[in-house]
């Protein structure tokens, strides 16, 4: 028999379906439950993520015409460009210094990976054939624990108003990272201010873009 | 439009940006708008039918998490969640007065006026995309009762009372299916929950 009571619906709290009566009463308690606070809190996350199963085609935001938008990316691309080239070249230092323990963790060509993902392949070989046959290395370091450099070699350039980035994966679920800068000689570098293989199992390449986003290839960590 | 001066907030944990608009910072603010606009429209759009009155209430929501980003305890649910609830209520409470007389609140907020066009962040979209297909698949694993009652009570904002009115249920089949529901989901979602409470 436990000492304390909990809350016997800590989902319906969440959700806020209780009855007014039952909802301040589960209040009162939770001012005085750190165990049922918890609970509660895990069940909004959860309650919160229920808006995703919906169909978002008609909630997109209006967008503005493609002139107007071509003219606004120019002058904001070129000061990005600008902004993004001075960081890079101000971290060169320290990005040379990491390229020295850069491990490779992965080798992959984009045309192996679209034959080992047959979906993949009907998703992207129409709408990126250049991509779609470069060969690109990554390459993954570590600098003291404690930051990630991520380093791929010819990459072709991104297709317009689309972006490569960095793609996190863990127990099947996957998130974008930064953005990959773009360097001369056709490298692209990204820098994570943590260890990526103490929170992930996979790191990868995205291409993304007009709300889309298409795998290139990624690696165990 | 994405100002190149606020873009470093990209790369922001969301309890560090609400932090910073907690403390007036509107490029937070709109890196924050960034990331959750499209969520907040789609359950906006689920709730409210009039597309006006979405984009109306889309602009208090954004005006009351400015307002409120003061009061959020980083302890609690998390900043998804947080919003969510802020979003939630507004739609619910103007559903409500709707039934009784037109809609006519000015926004009077202070808070910076997002540009819609700020919710095509790719990165936002990108993530959207991949966690909707974690819910979608996690929402395929309930029967139609435990659908149906989820529903009911999230975007109608019934009671389960109410929702037992409404299908003809007992009350105790409802709370049943809505507790089951929520299981099932958090087992479910859970690595999308943890990737949130990691970062």
């Amino acid at each position: 028999m436990p000492d304390v009571e909990h809350l016997a619906e800590p989902e319906s709290y969440a959700l806020g379906v209780l009855e007014p009566e039952e909802m301040a009463s589960a209040a009162r308690h939770l001012a005085e439950c750190s165990t049922c606070t918890r609970e509660v809190e895990r069940y909004a996350r959860v309650a919160a993520l229920l808006p995703y199963g919906l169909d978002d085609a008609r909630a997109t935001a209006a967008k503005v015409t493609p002139l107007r938008r071509m003219v606004k990316l120019s002058v904001w691309g070129m000061l990005t460009a600008a902004c993004l080239a001075a960081l890079i070249w101000s971290s060169m230092a320290t990005i040379a210094a990491m390229h020295e323990r850069t491990v490779i963790v992965a080798e992959r060509t984009i045309v192996q990976m679209i034959a080992t993902h047959p979906a993949m392949e009907k998703q992207l070989h129409p709408m990126l054939p250049a991509v779609a046959n470069a060969h690109a290395t990554l390459m993954v370091g570590h600098s003291g624990g404690m930051k990630t450099a991520v380093v791929v070699s010819q990459l072709p350039p991104a297709p317009p108003h689309m972006t490569y980035n960095l793609w996190y994966q863990s127990r099947g679920y996957g998130k974008p990272g930064p953005q990959l800068m773009a360097l001369p000689d056709g490298t692209a570098i990204c820098v994570v201010p943590y260890d990526v293989s103490q929170r992930y199992e996979r790191v990868g390449i995205v291409l993304m873009g007009e709300g889309k986003h298409e795998m290139m290839f990624d690696a165990a960590l | 439009m994405r100002s190149t001066s606020g873009m470093h907030y990209d790369s922001y944990g969301e309890e560090a940006l609400l932090a910073l608009v907690a403390r007036r910072d509107a490029l937070a603010f709109e890196a924050l708008y960034r990331r959750h606009a499209g969520l907040v429209r789609l359950l906006l759009r689920r709730i409210l039918a009039d597309v006006e009155d979405v984009e109306d209430c889309a602009q208090d929501v954004f005006a009351r998490v400015w307002q409120r980003a003061e009061s959020y305890r980083p302890s609690g649910a998390g900043p998804r969640a947080w919003i969510v609830t802020i979003a939630r209520n507004a739609a619910l409470d103007r559903l409500r007065r709707c039934k009784v007389r037109p809609q006519t609140e000015p926004l009077e907020s202070g808070a910076p006026v997002p540009n819609a066009e700020l919710a095509d962040d790719p990165a936002a979209a990108t993530l959207r995309a991949e966690i909707r297909r974690h819910v979608r698949a996690a929402l395929q694993g309930l029967s139609e009762d435990q659908r149906e009652a989820l529903e009911l009570a999230y975007f109608s904002g019934l009671t389960q009372r109410e929702i037992a009115e409404r299908t003809h249920s007992p009350l105790g089949t409802v709370k049943s299916r809505i507790r089951l529901a929520m299981r099932h989901l958090r087992e479910r979602l859970e690595p999308v929950i943890a990737e949130e409470l990691h970062a």
